[in-house]
């Protein structure tokens, strides 16, 4: 194996990208209609961009050669089997603290004894955590109440951070629903207020939009009740936050 | 600001049975779950998983040219891509910020695991004497001999050989992963693409240097007349 020679590095140099080359999320409009003439007329006279934008191409296009169709299926094959054992159910709190990107890929040896092992280092780590008197965490308070995903229901607004206070809060309608319980709690699920209705917004009133202060995270869920009082559908628990107002003169 | 699904495809989702996460975008899916508090955040990644997973093990793949590798290589990018979530800021497509993540990783990971990953499985190439690089370098500024070369390059290599260059001398990919990226079909992949090249470029610099020394010669001998 041998190191660069000059002719190699000069070579290099010349593909390389230049600082007329666009970044990949410019590139990636000429995957689609109405690429700027200026992009297109740069990218037609760049061997380094229309590099860029093949491999980008190939990559978004998702096609798989029929050559290789049998070594990318095993791959996803064994991407599935190392991701089946993703949680659709509330884990104990010690585990809940865990990022959850990092529990998509774990792996579970699930044997009687390991089982017993996890629920007394559990026991243990929960008794840490409470010597320790952290922060609570949020809790979503869905233990033993996973709503299918079916009968789920989408809050609309507010989400996020936002820019102006709410005046109200929207969500998608659940099919046979007659009434909405509407709660807004703070990040440790304590309730601020409660209401219900019968329509799929309610009107945030005067004494709710108070506690709506920038910087302060708060939490909604919405439950959907049918005519006979049962709870036929949930949404997540989302956040929303006032973003604090910069001056800038 | 999350964006909110059209009404007509919360009514299908009403209406049928599909749900509500397949017919959002990946970036609305990323929205979702910013804002989403608890275990049901996971479902946001199941369905961005489920939906990149061919591409990415495809991706992995050709880099590695093997299946334990490529996989390992399509965990790491997924695990890298959903640690670092909150950083996608849909400037571009979420398909788009992937790719980089995929690309940067595996090109790493290539020049990690190989002592010197640059023109790994380029033993056999045969050497071309091309652009003699000292010549050029003697005879004018380093950024014009660079004009140069780029000059020559659009003038004789076709498109599938300047990709092969690319990948291979400034992406440093290794010939087999360049053929693989590339769907190359033909029985020396990426290796016949870059003698082929630098046999044209070999050619055409000597064309450059005659025209060079003709133009030279030529204005030597207008300044005698003077």
């Amino acid at each position: 194996m041998r190191n660069r020679e000059p002719g190699d590095e000069l070579l290099a140099a010349a593909l390389r990208q230049s600082n007329d080359c666009p970044p990949l999320e410019d590139l990636e409009r000429l995957l689609d209609e109405g690429a700027p003439t200026d992009l297109k007329r740069h990218v037609d006279g760049c061997s380094h961009c229309q590099t860029e934008l093949q491999i980008l191409r190939s990559f978004t296009s998702n096609e798989v050669a029929q050559h290789e169709k049998t070594a990318v299926d095993a791959i996803v094959a064994r991407l599935k089997a190392r991701s089946s054992t993703i949680p659709t159910e509330r884990r104990p709190p010690a585990e809940s603290r865990q990022p959850r990107w990092k529990r998509i890929f774990e792996v579970r040896w699930f044997s009687p004894a390991v089982a017993t092992l996890a629920i007394a280092l559990v026991v243990v780590a929960a008794t840490i955590e409470l010597r320790r008197g952290r922060q609570p965490s949020v809790d979503t308070g869905t233990a033993g109440l996973e709503v299918l995903r079916s009968s789920s229901i989408a809050i609309l607004s507010p989400i996020g951070d936002l820019r102006e206070k709410p005046t109200e809060i929207r969500w998608e309608a659940a099919p046979s629903a007659s009434r909405y319980q509407v709660r807004i709690m703070e990040v440790d699920r304590a309730e601020l207020w409660s209401a219900d209705t019968t329509s799929a917004r309610i009107d945030l009133p005067p004494s709710v939009e108070t506690l709506i202060v920038p910087s302060k995270t708060l939490l909604i869920q919405v439950a959907a009740f049918d005519a006979s009082g049962q709870k036929i559908a949930e949404s997540e628990t989302v956040r929303f936050r006032l973003l604090q107002k910069v001056y800038t003169h | 600001m999350f964006r909110e699904p059209p009404q007509n495809v919360l009514g299908l989702c009403r209406s049928t049975t599909i749900g509500l996460m397949e017919v959002l975008s990946d970036e609305e899916l990323v929205d979702r779950y910013r804002v989403t508090v608890g275990p049901q955040q996971e479902r946001f990644l199941n369905v961005l998983f489920e939906r990149h997973r061919t591409r990415v093990a495809a991706w992995c793949y050709r880099m590695t040219g093997d299946v334990d590798a490529g996989t390992d290589l399509a965990q790491e990018v997924f695990l890298k891509a959903f640690q670092n979530l909150e950083s996608f800021r849909g400037q571009s497509k979420f398909t788009t910020w992937l790719y980089s993540i995929a690309r940067n990783h595996c090109m790493d990971a290539l020049k990690t695991r190989a002592a010197a990953p640059f023109l790994a499985g380029e033993s056999a190439l045969e050497r071309v004497e091309d652009i003699r690089a000292g010549e050029l370098l003697s005879a004018m500024e380093r950024r014009e001999a660079e004009e140069t070369v780029r000059q020559l390059m659009r003038e004789t290599l076709d498109e599938i050989e300047i990709q092969v260059m690319t990948l291979h001398y400034v992406h440093e990919l290794p010939l087999d992963a360049v053929t693989r990226t590339l769907n190359l079909t033909n029985t020396s992949g990426a290796k016949a693409y870059v003698v082929s090249a630098r046999r044209k470029l070999a050619r055409a610099f000597n064309q450059w240097k005659e025209r060079e020394e003709r133009r030279k010669a030529g204005g030597h001998a207008e300044s005698r007349t003077r």
